[in-house]
């Protein structure tokens, strides 16, 4: 029988010889099974990979992993950008991840792509979570200043996610390390978009104290000419016409 | 696709009787032979039962379990190897459906 097994590649042998063994030994192989064995043990030299454990690239694909890695090379250089100051307040300039953020965009579309596609027909959330990723991912990349698009984006993912390890698609660990990948992103955008969209003018609605000083700035700014200018008495005649009206804040600058 | 088979050509027949014989438990490749001559009226051989045990594992839809006493190692079906079983048997389901309906409908 060790004969027969001697038959293996070296990798089947170190990690199946001995339950194949012991089940040999339970049901000694006939004729046919000998056979059998030697067809299989072929088998095993032309598929070596069937052999080895299945590596994290081949589970979930280097394309999505790539995107992955950008995603989070992205977010880290929105977070870490300079800082910038001008008519529209104080903000972080991340141009610097908008080609990381493209490519990780399009690459994520890829991998859940093929998750949605591995999905139970059953499956209806998570498949409409799936294509809402997909789709909002791909909205992202056309219009990334636009913080909505990219919660609702990162809120699919983690929604898919969910359904793909309740499904036992994905394994609970792969789904915590997403969960803690993509949560503080996810936080962070929501901390810039929700109070924004609460807040709707017109309707006595107030920012939250942490959003209102820098709004006070740029007022502030706008009402105070630069140095070595003084604030002229009469309006922009275009302003007056195609401006916002008397009483707007649309001053013009002349030099004193 | 949702969820089935990938293409295992020979060894997709043994396949689907290992997920089915995992189906209500963990077992060893004995037991695994046993209950597929049970269950399908024929024994898959023991070359062909580690060939297809092998491709499972890689797939994630069977997962080993540690060795009892003896040499013997226990497999047991993994969360995607049930949602893959499940869907392979409902596409089973539909297509014996659609055969014997045209079969009824065809005969005089």
């Amino acid at each position: 029988m060790s004969r027969l097994v001697g038959l293996y590649p070296s990798d089947w042998r170190v990690r199946y010889e001995g339950e194949f063994l012991a089940l040999l030994e339970e049901r000694p192989p006939s004729i046919r099974d000998q056979f059998d064995i030697a067809r299989s043990a072929i088998d095993a030299h032309l598929h070596p990979q069937v052999n080895r454990p299945q590596r994290i690239r081949d589970r979930y694909g280097l394309g999505p992993l790539a995107g992955f890695g950008l995603f989070a090379l992205a977010v880290f250089l929105m977070a870490t950008g300079p800082v910038q100051f001008d008519e529209y307040g104080i903000y972080r300039d991340g141009s610097a991840a908008f080609l990381p953020l493209i490519v990780a965009a399009a690459l994520l579309s890829v991998g859940l792509y093929r998750i949605v596609d591995r999905l139970p027909a059953g499956a209806k959330g998570s498949r409409v979570a799936g294509w809402l990723a997909i789709g909002a991912g791909l909205g992202w990349i056309s219009i990334p200043w636009l913080l909505p698009v990219g919660l609702v984006f990162l809120l699919a993912v983690l929604g898919l996610a969910a359904g793909a390890r309740r499904l036992g698609i994905w394994p609970t660990w792969s789904f915590v390390v997403l969960v803690a990948a993509l949560v503080v992103p996810a936080g962070l955008i929501a901390a810039q978009t929700v109070p924004a969209l609460v807040c709707v003018p017109g309707r006595g609605s107030r920012l939250p104290d942490h959003l209102r000083p820098a709004q006070r700035n740029v007022a502030d700014r706008r009402q105070r000419p630069p140095a070595g200018l003084a604030r002229s008495a009469t309006r922009d005649a275009t302003h007056r016409t195609d401006g916002p009206g008397p009483g707007s804040g649309w001053l013009t600058w002349a030099p004193e | 696709m949702n969820s089935r088979l990938p293409d295992l050509g020979q060894y997709a027949e043994p396949a689907v009787l290992i997920l089915v014989s995992l189906s209500n438990g963990p077992k060893h490749g004995y037991a695994i032979m046993d209950d597929s001559e049970t269950i399908a009226g024929r024994r898959i051989g023991a070359g062909t039962l580690y060939a297809a045990l092998a491709r499972l594992e890689r797939l994630g839809m069977i997962e080993p379990l540690p060795a009892d006493g003896s040499r013997r190692r226990p497999y047991r079906l993994t969360g995607l190897g049930a949602t893959t079983l499940k869907a392979q048997l409902e596409g089973l389901r539909d297509f014996a459906r659609t055969g014997l309906g045209r079969l009824d409908r065809a005969r005089p």
